[in-house]
């Protein structure tokens, strides 16, 4: 009875490994600056994997997922622009938060809702960083 | 930001306030606010917490074994390792005459601590101070923490100094309600039919920008004004605009009508721009009796 089996927990990350972890860009996505300077994204929308089987069942043809577009705000894109796949969320927040002149607990704060909401739409995804060695969390 | 190595003495620039429920303390300048509650607030430095504090006014008889227990298990999800309640550690300061002073250590699975019980007979103050161990790193600051301590205000000193911010209200004002979300701060302050409201908003350019570069924007966008009041336009006041007018409800008139020689409660708004913080700031007073205690708070009001 595989079906009814619970499933195991997700590991639970801690703050100290969570601000370690590399924030990397998906391939999927196709990013353009606007003449404002901001940045637009396009991205595939991520479907239930048995939606995407019956929409592709009905269709008959070879199934293209729906791409949606997201334009940042000048904050959204700021943060956007310091993600390269080899600054962890720490230095992001520090980047960040040295660029806009806000204080770090507010920076903290608004990139990793920033870096959550993008992951809840598959646009990034998150590599473990370098381990902490030595320290326990709070 | 420069590093500071929290193990030095922190004097003058490398100092910075933190006062938050009634509790004074002068901290080295990387530890910052990592979060607030009633009583409650929590500092860390490098995104690893250094610094516990929670206070409490205590009702009745305070009892040292009741108390400690009482402010170690509050907001407490897991079980929380046993204290070990040792003497005070040489190095730290004594305490006044009229403060019970217990001092305690801990040892989790991944992270210990130690810190003081500080009760205070005069203001009747239980105040729980406790510091993160991370290696020998950050004990050298304890001593000159606890040496800044402060329950009551002798000399005066700011009303709240967190995060960035602070300002000096008069003794008779409490802490109503607050809110820090990334961004914009809101922190209500009353005393009987007085109420000051202070707000904070950063990055002020991005701000600014959304709304054509207006602070009378800003004070409609976020609806600070009744609409009439608004309508009347803001005189230009310190890189600002402030507003004054008088309440129109039945209890003002009643008051107007009877006691023609009190003065009239009135409203005032403040808001105005830090370019060099990148910060704006807004105070709004309701009743109170007089505009130069609005003065006070608003000249009180700004970032550090």
């Amino acid at each position: 009875m595989g079906i009814f089996r619970k499933k195991p927990p997700f590991p639970q990350l801690s703050r100290e490994d969570a601000l370690n972890c590399i924030p990397m860009k998906s391939a999927a996505i196709r990013a353009s600056h606007t003449p404002e300077g901001l940045v637009r994204l396009h991205y595939p929308l991520v479907l239930k994997p048995w939606i995407a089987e019956l929409a592709q069942r009905f269709s008959g043809a070879p199934y293209n997922p729906p791409s949606r577009q997201l334009e940042l705000d000048e904050l959204g894109s700021l943060t956007w622009d310091l993600i390269n796949g080899k600054q962890t969320v720490r230095d992001i927040v520090r980047k960040f938060s040295s660029q806009t002149q806000v204080h770090p607990k507010e920076a903290e704060a608004a990139v990793t809702r920033f870096l959550r909401e993008l992951g809840r739409r598959g646009i990034v995804g998150m590599a473990p960083g370098k381990q902490t060695l030595g320290v326990g969390n709070a | 930001m420069p590093e500071i190595d929290p193990t030095k003495p922190h004097s003058g620039r490398d100092a910075k306030p933190f006062a938050w429920a009634g509790i004074a303390l002068t901290i080295p300048r990387g530890w910052e606010t990592a979060q607030l509650g009633q009583g409650y607030a929590l500092l860390e430095y490098q995104f690893r917490p250094v610094l516990e504090l929670k206070t409490a006014t205590i009702r009745g008889r305070f009892s040292f074994q009741h108390h400690l227990k009482q402010l170690t298990r509050s907001g407490q999800k897991r079980s929380f390792p046993q204290l070990k309640l040792t003497s005070r550690p040489p190095e730290w300061p004594e305490f006044p005459a009229t403060a019970e002073v217990q001092s305690f250590t801990w040892q989790g699975a991944h992270i210990g601590g130690q810190g003081l019980l500080v009760y205070c007979r005069h203001c009747h103050r239980a105040t729980l101070i406790q510091f993160f161990k991370h290696g020998d790193r950050g004990r050298d600051a304890i001593p000159r923490v606890l040496a800044s301590f402060k329950d009551h205000d002798t000399p005066p000193g700011p009303t709240f100094a967190v995060y960035d911010i602070q300002a000096t209200l008069p003794a008779r004002f409490t802490l109503a309600r607050f809110q820090f979300d990334a961004g914009r701060f809101e922190l209500v302050f009353s005393h009987s039919r007085e109420t000051v409201s202070l707000w904070r908003w950063s990055p002020a350019d991005v701000i600014l920008e959304r709304c054509g570069k207006k602070l009378a924007r800003v004070v409609l966008d976020n609806g600070l004004l009744p609409p009439a009041v608004f309508d009347e336009g803001g005189q230009p006041r310190d890189r600002g605009l402030e507003w004054q007018w008088q309440p129109k409800d039945y209890r003002s008139r009643l008051r107007h009508i009877f006691g023609k020689r009190t003065q009239r409660p009135g409203h005032a708004l403040r808001i105005w721009h830090r370019p060099d913080s990148n910060r704006i700031f807004a105070v709004r007073a309701e009743g109170i009796e007089t505009f130069n205690v609005f003065d006070r708070i608003c000249t009180s009001y700004g970032n550090f």
